[in-house]
C-alpha cells in the first residue's frame, strides 16, 4: 500500500467525525510518514508497520463516541422535527416569494396600461412612479425572503445541533453579513422614496386638472341629476319638469335628457368624461 | 498480554517521556519503539486519546526539514496521572518479583 492509498482509507474510514478532528488524525499522520520516510523508511514499510487504516480508524471513533454523550434518540428526533419544521418554513417562504414575484409582474403590466391610459403628463409621472414603487416594494421583499432562507435554515442547525449537545458544531454555524445585499435595499428604498414623491406630484396634478378642466356649473347640473333620481327612496319625483308620471315614462323621460347631457359632455371633454360624467351615474 | 493492561503500561511510558521534555509524534514512537514491542498504528489514538482527557497540550513548531511538527507538552493533570500510574507499576513490578524470587509464605 502506498501511503496516497492509506490516507485515503484512513479518511473514508474517519466519516462521522467532526471535520476538525478529522484533519487533525489526517495531519498526525502526514507527519509520521514525513518523519518516517527521513529516517529512511519506504512507504510500504510505514504503511505495514501501521497496520490497517480501517482499524486504526475504528479507535479513534470509537474513543469519540466514549467522550461524547449517547443521544442518538435525541438526534433522530431533532433532525425529524427539524426538517418537517424547515421544509414547512422553506415551501413557506418560497410560496410567499413566488407571489411576490407575481404581484410585482401583474403591478408592471396594471401600470403599464394605466400610463398608456392617460394623457396628460402628470397623470403618466404618477402611473410610472406607481409601477416603480411596486416593482421595488417587491424586489425588497423578495431580496428579504431570498435572505431569510439561509438564516433560518441555520436557525434550524442551531437548534438541532444544541438538542444534540454539540455546542461546538453549534458555534460553528455563522452569519455572514452580505454587504452587496444592504446596498441593493438602500438603493431601492431611495427609488421607492423617489416614486412616492412621483405620485405625490401625480395626485396633486391630476386634482388641478380637474378644477382647471371642467366648468363648475357641468358639474352642478350633473350634481343635480343625481339629487333628482335617488331622492324619494328610490321613486323617480319629477314634478316640476315633467310633472306627475308614471314610473317608466319619468325613467325615459330622465334617461333622455341624461343623454343629451352626456353628449353634450362628450362633444365638451372627449370620451372619458362622458363614462365619468354619464353613464357610471344612472346605471343602477 | 491483556490489550487494556498494555494500554496502561503505553500509557505511562508516553507520560514518562514527556516529562522528560516535549517530543514530537513519531520521536516518541521512536524512542518507545527501541524499548518496548510497540505497534507503531495505536500510538496516535493513544496520543489523541491522553490529549482528549487533558494530560497533556499540543502545539506547532517549525522544524528545519519540512512543515511544522506537533509537538505534546504534559499538564499538570498529566503529572499527577503519572504518579498515580507510576506508583501503581512499581507496586505490580515489586509483587511480580516477589512470586518469581519466592518472597511470599
Amino acid at each position: 500500500m502506498t501511503k496516497k492509498e492509506f490516507m485515503q482509507k484512513l479518511k473514508d474510514n474517519l466519516i462521522g467525525l467532526n471535520q476538525n478532528d478529522k484533519r487533525e488524525v489526517l495531519l498526525d499522520y502526514e507527519e509520521h510518514f514525513m518523519d518516517g520516510k527521513q529516517q529512511g523508511r519506504t512507504e510500504e514499510e510505514i504503511c505495514e508497520a501501521l497496520g490497517d487504516p480501517k482499524e486504526i480508524a475504528m479507535e479513534i471513533k470509537s474513543q469519540s463516541q466514549q467522550n461524547a454523550p449517547n443521544n442518538d434518540g435525541v438526534n433522530i428526533v431533532a433532525n425529524i422535527f427539524g426538517m418537517i419544521v424547515l421544509s414547512g418554513a422553506c415551501i413557506g417562504l418560497i410560496s410567499i416569494l413566488f407571489s411576490v414575484v407575481a404581484a410585482a409582474i401583474s403591478g408592471v403590466f396594471g401600470a403599464v396600461a394605466v400610463a398608456t391610459f392617460f394623457t396628460d403628463v402628470t397623470l403618466k409621472i404618477a402611473a410610472i412612479s406607481a409601477v416603480v414603487f411596486a416593482v421595488s416594494i417587491c424586489t425588497l421583499i423578495a431580496l428579504g425572503i431570498v435572505k431569510l432562507i439561509p438564516v433560518v435554515i441555520k436557525w434550524f442547525k442551531q437548534m438541532a445541533y444544541s438538542m444534540d449537545n454539540k455546542p461546538e458544531k453549534a458555534k460553528a454555524v455563522q452569519y455572514k453579513k452580505v454587504k452587496i445585499h444592504a446596498l441593493v435595499w438602500i438603493l431601492l428604498s431611495v427609488l421607492a422614496v423617489a416614486s412616492i414623491c412621483g405620485m405625490i406630484v401625480g395626485g396633486v396634478g391630476f386634482a388641478r386638472e380637474v378644477v382647471e378642466k371642467y366648468d363648475i356649473d357641468d358639474i352642478r347640473e350633473l350634481e343635480e341629476f343625481v339629487y333628482d333620481i335617488t331622492t324619494d327612496h328610490g321613486r323617480w319625483v319629477y314634478y316640476d319638469e315633467y310633472g306627475a308620471m308614471e314610473f317608466e315614462e319619468a325613467m325615459e323621460e330622465f334617461a333622455e335628457d341624461m343623454e343629451d347631457f352626456a353628449d353634450d359632455m362628450e362633444d365638451k371633454y372627449g370620451r372619458w368624461d362622458r363614462w365619468y360624467f354619464g353613464w357610471r351615474f344612472i346605471g343602477d | 498480554m491483556n490489550i487494556q493492561f498494555k494500554k496502561g503500561i503505553l500509557e505511562l511510558c508516553v507520560l514518562s517521556l514527556l516529562i522528560e521534555k516535549d517530543r514530537y509524534g513519531y520521536e516518541l514512537f521512536n524512542v518507545l519503539s527501541e524499548n518496548i514491542a510497540v505497534s507503531e498504528g495505536t500510538i496516535y489514538p493513544l496520543l489523541r486519546r491522553l490529549n482528549k482527557d487533558g494530560y497533556f497540550s499540543t502545539y506547532l513548531k517549525e522544524s528545519t526539514e519540512g512543515p511544522p511538527r506537533k509537538y505534546y507538552k504534559i499538564t499538570d493533570e498529566g503529572r499527577k496521572a503519572h504518579e498515580v500510574l507510576s506508583k501503581e507499576w512499581k507496586e505490580f513490578l515489586n509483587g511480580v518479583s516477589n512470586i518469581l524470587t519466592g518472597g511470599t509464605k
